[in-house]
């Protein structure tokens, strides 16, 4: 029972990471509280699904004939990158549109005001195209694996997909850490960060860097969504119901530390996998507002705040 | 000499319609130590931020070398040779002494390999704490690499808002020695000081900055007659004394 | 005067949510407007003010298949006084735990607070009747009058006067000392900090009085319809009180009311005007997109009147003197 929880928190935990790193990324950049970041997991999602419609069309049509043991073919892996980049472009779009001219003109709040209009916005248009009932990437049925038999703490199941979830969840968390703390750009990204104007009269281009921002936040976003769509089910809720875990994650881990979003997650999601059993299921989301009373409450910066202010 | 930077009748400030700097006019020549003087809230940090590229500017010119600069985005500006450093929070704490470096290096296209031996030799002690986060230097240290970090593209101008600021006397001496030095190598400097004393002993000229405008330009010598810069920053002091 | 009617009773009706809108707004103009605290979840504490009204005032359900078994059935004026109070106490809560921290985090505590009432709403069926909500809420009056005009007309009175009386209490706040410290606090982050513990009080206090306010227009409208469900009380709620008091103009009561007014006008006539244009199979997808409108609304708002209609002409940009 016990390893099926921290498992179970795990897979929950890295969907949520990945989406904390984008939020804490434009938070900290940025300095407002970007309530459409979770419309940016949804869209991700869709537009995934809509990709991998064409890609399978272009395949021939039929069914997605299976990588290994997985419950998808290539045709999703080439949908994932269509719609990451697709949701990139979105959060451009945004931030040429709205974001963008109102940091040049007001404060951080009127961003946040203006990020919850579009969040809903962007949340009532999704529905509006996709409609509200739930969608899949396969109905391909997918048989879980015993990965610890049951007599030792309980057991471990486990579908090849939650593995590959994880395990692609990790791979991008490293990559993303590393191109932080060793290439330009992601050093210049943490110098935005930290002090913006200093940033400035060292030559970096202050507008560029916030648009990979966007980029980056809103890639890791589309990647959270198709993960969540692929080990659970597609609604145009999704993005909203991730967006309080996300928060937590964030301020748990300390606005601008990604390592800290990444630990949040997992922290997070472990949270709401153990309350499940204490609570129960239908009050899973609160597990989340708990964790964040309680981190606002006894270490508001965080555990690993990275500004040294 | 060549003039390496020449602001004429500048008018700049954070809010339109609200100039702090008010027509302040000033020339410094490369290789030339100018210190730039003036009461609290005379607008001298506010004249400094607004040649780099940081407050808005009004009217007025600005121009480094031949060009005119004067409305140019800041980091377009630093990559164009004009070294700034701010008075406060001026290095990038989260990251080590050679971050810092490297990425001013990257930015704007010059190779870290020949740069920073060079800067290091300038500032031996940065190169003992190259691995060190910069929010844990001491403030001596602190201080040389936020100079370093803005020679890195070998500017043609440096300007410095307050180095010795919170400095002990001993190393105010170091850090002004420093800044001799790379006066020395053909840099133009402006030198934006309250400590009076020390800046005038290493500038060629003081420039008195008074409510936005440049009152007086003078040899610096001239102005270390005691009781002379008191009656200069404070010109309205008899008439307002009851 | 037969035709008349319908239209006459629909203006009363279209009259009666628009002036509890504004009672709505008026509480976040308060917290926004006035003391600059960041609310995301406006539905959160009306969702409060309506549950507790209904519940002290509804009997429990009786009989087989009886889902909600509290219920007190108190008067009616018992229930709006408790939903107030109650709406109160979960804003101080809240607001104890995030005021003293950095502004977005308190947007963030309070999104969350209606997250999980919503959860509770939803899934607490013994307290709340879960997805069925309440129903057969007391109205005020004759119960004969049920639905009729004249119904609407008296409830129309009387949320007007609660508006009225709303109103007339703010202004007066507000031109009180502790109106002006608040404004003060507002404004100059250097004089809040200088308050330091009694900024915390003030904020917390304004927190708390607008949360209340919320929860009284949540009770007003518990009382009007007769019938609450937690989808009466979803984001888009919080949402539309936003765009209220940001069309109107925060900073100023009077901006709230009209804000109201306009913003449940348009909201009103886009719903309708795209439930003509909008085949009835697509009905669902109509108020998505009526959603989108209002929030491109809002969006086109902040892009190009921040003030508002009526707001104040404002300090956000106010130039700072040099000191002399
Ligand atoms: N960010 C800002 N926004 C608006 N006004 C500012 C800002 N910074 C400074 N000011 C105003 O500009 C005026 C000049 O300030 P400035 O910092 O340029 O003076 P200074 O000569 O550098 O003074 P000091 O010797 O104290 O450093 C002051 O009245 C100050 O209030
Ligand atoms: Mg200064």
């Amino acid at each position: 029972m016990i390893l099926q929880i921290i498992a179970d928190g795990l897979i929950v935990g890295s969907t949520i990471a990945l989406g904390a790193i984008g939020l804490t990324m434009t938070y900290s950049l940025l300095r407002f509280a970007n309530f459409a970041h979770g419309e940016f997991i949804a869209w991700g999602a869709y537009l995934a699904l809509t990709f991998l419609g064409f890609f399978i069309a272009l395949g021939g049509g039929g069914a997605m004939a299976p990588l290994g043991p997985f419950s998808f073919g290539w045709q999703l892996l080439a949908a994932l990158v269509a719609g990451a980049i697709a949701t990139a472009l979105l959060a451009l779009v945004l931030d040429w549109l709205l974001f963008d001219r109102l940091s040049a003109q007001g404060s951080a709040i009127v961003l946040t005001i203006a990020s919850f209009g579009a969040a809903l916005a962007l949340r009532n248009f999704l529905q509006f195209v996709y409609g509200s009932l739930p969608a899949y990437y396969t109905r391909e049925l997918q048989i879980a694996i015993h990965i610890v038999p049951r007599d030792v703490g309980g057991g471990l199941r486990a579908t090849p997909d939650q593995l590959f979830v994880l395990g692609l969840a990790l791979v991008l968390v490293v990559g993303l850490h590393l191109f932080l703390q060793r290439t330009t750009a992601g050093r210049a990204m943490r110098a935005v960060a930290h002090n913006p104007a200093l940033a400035r009269v060292t030559g970096i281009d202050v507008a560029s860097v916030v648009r990979w921002t966007w980029i980056l936040g809103a890639i890791l976003a589309a990647v959270a969504g198709t993960f969540a769509g692929l080990v659970g089910q597609l609604r145009p809720q999704i993005g909203f119901d991730l967006l309080l875990p996300l928060f937590a994650a964030a301020i748990l881990g300390g606005i601008g530390s990604v390592p800290g979003a990444v630990i949040g997650g997992l922290i997070v999601g472990l949270a709401e996998s153990a309350a499940v059993p204490l609570i129960g299921a239908e009050y899973r989301a609160a597990a989340a507002f708990g964790v964040l009373i309680a981190i606002l409450l006894v270490r508001p910066q965080g555990l690993f705040a990275e500004r040294a202010k | 000499m060549s003039t390496a930077l020449a602001i004429a009748e500048l008018e700049a400030g954070y809010e339109p319609g609200l100039a702090i700097v008010r027509g302040a006019s000033l020339e410094i020549a490369a290789g030339e130590i100018v210190a730039l003087l003036g009461p609290n809230g005379a607008g001298k940090s506010t004249l400094a931020k607004a040649v780099a590229g940081l407050v808005p500017i009004f009217s007025g010119s600005v121009r480094l070398g031949e060009k005119e600069i004067a409305g140019a985005q800041a980091h377009l500006l630093a990559r164009a040779g004009l070294g700034f450093v701010p008075q406060t929070e001026n290095v990038f704490a989260p990251l080590t002494v050679a971050e810092n470096l490297e990425l001013a290096a990257a930015v704007a296209h010059v190779k870290a390999k020949q740069r920073l031996p060079e800067l290091y030799a300038l500032f031996p002690d940065l190169a003992k704490a190259r691995r060190i986060d910069a929010g844990r230097l001491s403030g001596g240290q602190r201080q040389m690499l936020a100079m370093a970090r803005a020679l890195v593209p070998n500017p043609r101008v440096l300007i410095l808002d307050e180095p010795s600021a919170g400095l002990s006397p001993k190393l105010v001496e170091h850090a002004f020695a420093k800044l001799a030095e790379i006066a020395a190598s053909g840099v133009a400097v402006l030198l934006v000081e309250q400590n009076v004393k020390a800046a005038l002993a290493i500038a060629a000229r003081g420039a008195v900055l008074v409510e936005g405008r440049v009152h007086v330009d003078a040899p610096a010598r001239d102005l270390q007659v005691p009781g002379v810069l008191e009656r200069l920053f404070f010109p309205h002091a008899e008439a307002a004394a009851p | 005067m037969s035709e008349l009617l319908p239209v006459l009773s629909y203006a009363t009706f279209f009259l009666v949510f628009a002036s509890i809108f504004a009672t709505m707004a008026l509480g976040l103009n308060l917290q926004w407007g006035y003391t600059g605290l960041f609310n995301v979840g406006v539905a959160g504490f009306v969702a409060v003010g309506a549950y507790a009204s209904a519940l002290l005032t509804t009997p429990p359900d009786a009989g087989p298949g009886a889902v909600r078994v509290v219920g007190l059935g108190l008067p009616i004026v018992v229930g709006w006084i408790g939903g107030t109070a109650a709406a109160g106490l979960v804003a101080a809560a809240v607001g104890f735990a995030a005021l003293r921290l950095r502004h977005d985090y308190l947007a963030i505590a309070t999104f969350g607070i209606a997250v999980v009432i919503q959860l509770v709403a939803l899934n607490a069926q013994k307290l709340t009747g879960g997805p069925f909500g309440i129903q057969f809420i007391p109205k005020p009056f004759d119960s004969e009058l049920d639905g009729s005009l004249a119904f609407n007309a008296l409830y129309l009175a009387l949320t007007l006067a609660a508006l009225a009386c709303v109103y007339a209490g703010l202004q007066r706040l507000a031109a009180s000392p502790w109106g002006r410290v608040l404004r003060a606090i507002r404004e100059d982050e250097t004089a809040a900090e200088a308050l330091g513990k009694r900024a915390f009080a003030f904020r917390l206090q304004s927190f708390a009085i607008g949360g209340a306010i919320m929860g009284f227009g949540g009770a007003l409208y518990a009382h009007f319809v007769g019938y609450i469900a937690p989808e009466d009380f979803l984001p888009i709620l919080t949402f539309q009180i936003w765009t209220m008091l940001i069309v109107g103009g925060a900073g100023s009561n009077r901006g709230a009311i009209v804000g109201a007014a306009v913003v449940w006008a348009i909201w009103t006539i886009a719903g309708n005007g795209l439930r003509e244009l909008i085949p009835p199979a697509d009905q669902a997808r109509a108020a998505s997109l009526q959603i989108v409108l209002v929030g491109v609304l809002l969006a086109a708002m902040l892009l190009w009147r921040p003030n508002g209609l009526l707001g104040p002409r404002l300090s956000r940009s106010s130039p700072k003197r040099p000191p002399t």
